[in-house]
């Protein structure tokens, strides 16, 4: 019953993204089992198959997706799942097939500058973009910076913050996450 | 006798704190008959104080001793996950649980008596999901393995604590500490992420000027 439910309020998101959100196109089969929210006018792709929903026994929290400019984009791949994620661009968020993110926060900005004023930091798009491969899995409460490349088959373990390059097949642990195991 | 007086002291002082209590104990008893009555397999000991709200899902075998209590830390309450019939979650008597998630897919989470803990996230799997967790599994990610801390055992907030670890009784977890695969004494403080060393808080206190 819960299942029928996801689909038919994937296909009512589909239907409100196509009436009133131009700039979101998302791919058929998508099944929501609680609230999406993708706020921002820049481009949001998402593949076919996709699953959102949220953590059990925390209700407060959902999936968000936000573009912070216009030429922002966010390109999710077919089969991606979404349990309470935050995904935030102001350049460009590339995720893979099959990749699964829980409870974690996906930032490809500073937000603000460290100097005094606070103001728009001085970011360039290359040195910021996040790629996220295919298949790889994002644990709860774990962060990813701005500028990481994360191969495919990765797996970041609960808790950690993500400052460097994840290799493919690597499993990293801790703050600055370090790889405590790889799949060859 | 200075207990009582101390007592009194507290509910002529704040009045409202007693009828706070009160409604957690209401609420605690409610929570105990609610899951006596519809959860698959758990048993929480009787008095329960829930100031907020405890969630307990899954097939799996939850106990939970006598005279905890449940706080809101972080607008969160208690919240307990177990993916399988061959996962057990046992909690000791007398723990103050404030903004806990445990997350237990097949193997068994033991918490000692008197615990303190506030937001941190206890998990013996990577992932939350089952589904996403058997699509996953390959041999080189290190699931399923059992947990347990010991009695009186303070986790500091943001703590994550994943499979295979092992902390003795009396111990402190430090606000953002990681804990993967490791040992720790007794009466020791255990920080870092992910957390590798553990000092011995005797040593510790022995640097406090009297």
């Amino acid at each position: 019953m819960t299942h029928l439910i996801a689909k038919i309020r994937g296909a009512l998101f589909r239907l409100r993204c196509r009436l009133f959100m131009r700039n979101v196109s998302i791919g058929p089969g998508l099944r929501i089992y609680k609230k999406l929210s993708i706020t921002g006018t820049g481009r949001v792709v998402i593949g076919r198959d996709c699953l959102i929903a949220g953590i059990p026994g925390d209700s407060s929290q959902y999936v968000c997706i936000e573009t912070r400019s216009p030429g922002a984009s966010i390109e999710i791949g077919d089969n991606a799942s979404f349990y309470a994620a935050r995904i935030v661009a102001r350049f460009g968020i590339a995720i893979g097939d099959g990749v699964l993110i829980e409870e974690a926060g996906v930032v490809d900005t500073d937000f603000h500058s460290i100097e005094r004023n606070r103001t728009d930091p001085a970011e360039r798009a290359e040195k910021c973009r996040i790629v996220i491969g295919d298949r790889a899995a994002i644990g709860a409460r774990s962060f990813v910076m701005k500028g990481i490349e994360i191969g495919a088959d990765a797996v970041i373990a609960p808790g950690s913050i993500v400052t460097a390059p994840v290799r493919p097949g690597a499993i990293v642990c801790g703050n600055p996450a370090k790889p405590i195991a790889s799949a060859s | 006798m200075s207990v009582l007086a101390k007592t009194i002291r507290n509910i002529v002082s704040n009045p409202s704190g007693l009828f706070r209590m009160g409604t957690a104990f209401l609420r605690g008893s409610l929570y105990i008959a609610w899951y006596r009555m519809t959860g698959a397999d758990v048993k929480i000991g009787f008095p329960l104080m829930a100031y907020s709200k405890l969630h307990i899902s899954g097939p799996g075998r939850v106990r939970i001793g006598k005279g905890c209590s449940v706080f809101e830390n972080v607008f969160k309450g208690a919240s307990i996950i177990t993916g399988s019939r061959s996962a057990s979650v046992t909690i000791g008597g007398g723990c103050a649980l404030g903004g806990i998630t445990i997350n237990c897919q097949e193997s068994s989470v033991t918490i000692g008596d008197r615990s303190m803990t506030a937001v941190c996230y206890v998990t013996d799997s990577f992932f939350m999901n089952p589904a996403s967790v058997r699509s996953l599994a390959r041999p080189s990610i290190p699931t399923y393995s059992d947990i347990s801390l010991g009695a009186n055992v303070w986790l500091g907030a943001n703590s994550v604590i994943l499979g295979g670890s092992k902390v003795g009784k009396d111990s402190v977890l430090s606000a953002g500490a990681c804990c993967h695969n490791a040992s720790f004494g007794e009466y020791c403080l255990v920080g870092g992420s992910p957390a590798l060393r553990s000092f011995p808080i005797e040593q510790l206190l022995r640097f406090k000027k009297p």
